[in-house]
């Protein structure tokens, strides 16, 4: 097997070099939104701010180039394994953020059958697309 | 376009750090922390895989409930899982459609696999279900 080593890839130009049939997620996050918000491992994520019950944000270290990202989530009662679930989806905050910044975004958890917002303890999130 | 044909990349200072340039060419991104270590789709009817990266073995624990073994095992349980269902065995939706993973969290110290729930209106075997995880690996 032959192995290249180096610290940095760019394309000849500089930029970005192409991975064939290969995309990296450009951030993702692990945290619990139950009490005291603690992230528990995260990526290009600098902090995740708790804006109230089952209202959350989340900033990137370094920002995307545009809204048109992609950040899929999921969210649980903490250690429950019932059959309601918890609802993970972006919001609009006009105070934070509008849906997809370049800068973070913002997201809200809330109980499948009532629509009412939650604390999840384990909220999971990864974010494709492209940096600025 | 110049083009390096190459097995294996590793990183000079870090072996597992490697930076790639990003889109708006003024940032850098680690290439291994954003690569996908696992994922895995199913159908809960059947405990073979559709298609899968990095799993060993489905488990069903229940009606509505999956177990995801993975094959080479995260460094904690910090990682992050995203899953997604339909709720539902066939090609439709119900109402109140809810996949979740990683639902024993509190409880699984195990680095080595995560649990799914699959809920339409009641717990129910989801015939399409995506799971992607994230993290460090051992």
């Amino acid at each position: 097997m032959s192995t290249l080593k180096a610290d940095t890839i760019q394309s000849t130009g500089g930029g970005a070099a192409t991975l064939t049939k290969q995309r990296a997620a450009k951030a993702w996050a692990n945290f619990n939104g139950s009490g005291t918000l603690a992230v528990r491992d995260s990526f290009n994520v600098t902090s995740i701010s708790d804006d109230g019950t089952g209202l959350y944000s989340v900033d990137f270290s370094n920002a995307m180039s545009d809204g048109n990202y992609a950040a899929p989530g999921c969210a649980t009662y903490f250690g429950n394994d019932s059959a309601t679930g918890l609802v993970y989806a972006m919001r609009t905050s006009s105070n934070v953020y509008t849906e997809h910044g370049t800068a973070g975004f913002a997201l809200r958890i809330s109980d499948n059958n009532a629509d009412s917002a939650l604390d999840s303890g384990s909220v999971e999130l990864t974010v494709m697309g492209d940096l600025a | 376009m110049s083009e390096i044909l190459v097995n294996k990349l590793t990183g000079t200072s870090t072996a597992g750090v490697i930076l790639v340039t990003g889109e708006g060419n003024s940032t850098t991104t680690n290439l291994q922390q954003g690569l996908a270590k696992q994922w895995v789709y199913f159908d809960m009817a059947s405990t073979t895989a559709v298609d899968s990266l990095n799993t060993s073995s489905l488990t069903d624990s229940g009606t509505g409930k999956f177990v995801v073994n993975i094959n080479n095992d995260f460094n904690n349980t910090s990682y992050t899982v995203n899953y997604t269902g339909n709720g539902y065995a066939s090609d439709t939706f119900p109402a109140n459609v809810t996949c979740v993973a990683k639902i024993s969290y509190e409880t699984t110290t195990t680095t080595g696999l995560y649990d799914t729930i699959s809920y339409g209106s009641a717990l129910v075997d989801s015939k399409y279900n995506y799971c992607t995880a994230h993290g460090d690996l051992a």
